[in-house]
């Protein structure tokens, strides 16, 4: 049976109306599904894992041991480094600005989304003296701007060379 | 006399000149295994690039994600004999290094493309394939509803008008 350009004109306007209508529930759907909230997180912990024993006095020149935690939740793979700086009760420094003072020890990783990195810093600290300040910084490297850029996440601990 | 003041001369000069050569060496060890180094560094970010650009495009990278750490140790490994002189084995580490990176880079390479192609095929058969399945309702509508009412005007077409005289009929 040949459709007539009446028939046509309805089929066409009843295609309209529902594609109107399917792209409009698509949109709404993207538009209004909750973004998952993306951050990375910094730890520090004891050299038995545990955060309650943090070394408060170390011997100066002796090697001492640090627990680090790095977490992705950026949902996406996210290139970390860890930079280790030592400093002291006057050393400035905040989640918009990292310490000016030089880095120690220097760790790498790329982390797939979800996916955690733990692993163990031995530093010495050769000067005996009091409220010494040990940094652990977060950077991230961006891709946009081919650099390495400071998180703002960072963690510290006290500790005296006695 | 003489002899011996030439032998002493000529063995002042080998050793100035080897002493020389040996710098000359050490030099460009430690040049080459810098430059090796940078080369190595620059090779894993470009990789890590292109990771993201696959993992945005619908790829999953997971198996690349730990080749590209099996670099980053590597350099690492290549730093820490940087630093210790060993000029030889920091150039073989970052070597290995930037090696193990670019085949990262290649593989994501491929998965960016694949996972690009099945984006825009994906952009292509959901539209149409919607828009036809709209269609076909749209005429399957239409089409019951003519057989409906046809079949509707065809039952009318059938009935008769009975008369209150044909009525009386019957009951007689």
């Amino acid at each position: 049976m040949a459709l007539s350009r009446h028939d046509i004109n309805i089929i066409l306007a009843a295609v309209s109306v529902s594609t109107l209508v399917v792209i409009s529930m698509f949109i709404y759907a993207i538009v209004s599904a909750p973004k998952p909230e993306s951050f990375s997180t910094l730890g520090v912990v004891g050299p038995s894992g545990y955060a309650s024993d943090y070394p408060t006095q170390v011997s100066p020149g002796e090697q001492f041991t640090l627990g680090v935690t790095v977490e992705n939740h950026e949902n996406r793979i996210e290139y970390y480094v860890v930079k280790v700086k030592i400093g002291d009760i006057r050393t400035e420094h905040s989640e918009k600005k990292a310490a000016d003072l030089p880095t120690e020890k220097e760790y790498e990783k790329i982390l797939r989304n979800g996916e955690s990195w733990e692993f163990y810093v031995h530093l010495t600290i050769n000067k005996r003296g009091r409220n010494y300040k040990v940094i652990f910084e977060l950077w991230i490297y961006n891709e946009k701007s081919s650099r390495i850029e400071y998180t703002g996440n960072f963690a510290y601990i006290w500790t005296d060379a006695v | 006399m003489g002899k011996t003041v030439q032998y002493i001369l000529l063995t002042i000069l080998l050793l100035i000149s080897l002493t020389h050569a040996k710098g000359v060496y050490a030099e460009t060890t430690l040049q080459e295994a810098q430059q090796r180094i940078n080369e190595a560094k620059i090779a894993i970010y470009d990789a890590y690039n292109i990771c993201v650009e696959a993992e945005e495009a619908g790829a999953d990278v997971s198996s690349l994600v730990g080749k590209l750490n099996n670099a980053i140790d590597l350099l690492t490994e290549a730093k820490a004999f940087l630093s210790e002189g060993d000029y030889t084995n920091a150039k073989i580490k970052a070597t290995l290094a930037k090696s193990e990176a670019n085949q990262v880079k290649i593989v994501a390479q491929d998965l960016k493309s694949q996972a690009l192609f099945r984006k825009w095929l994906e952009s292509i058969i959901i539209p149409i394939g919607a828009t036809l399945l709209l269609v076909i309702i749209a005429i399957f509508m239409y089409k019951g509803w003519t057989w409906y009412v046809k079949k509707r005007e065809a039952e009318i077409l059938k009935m008769k008008i009975r008369l209150p005289e044909d009525k009386e009929e019957e009951t007689e």
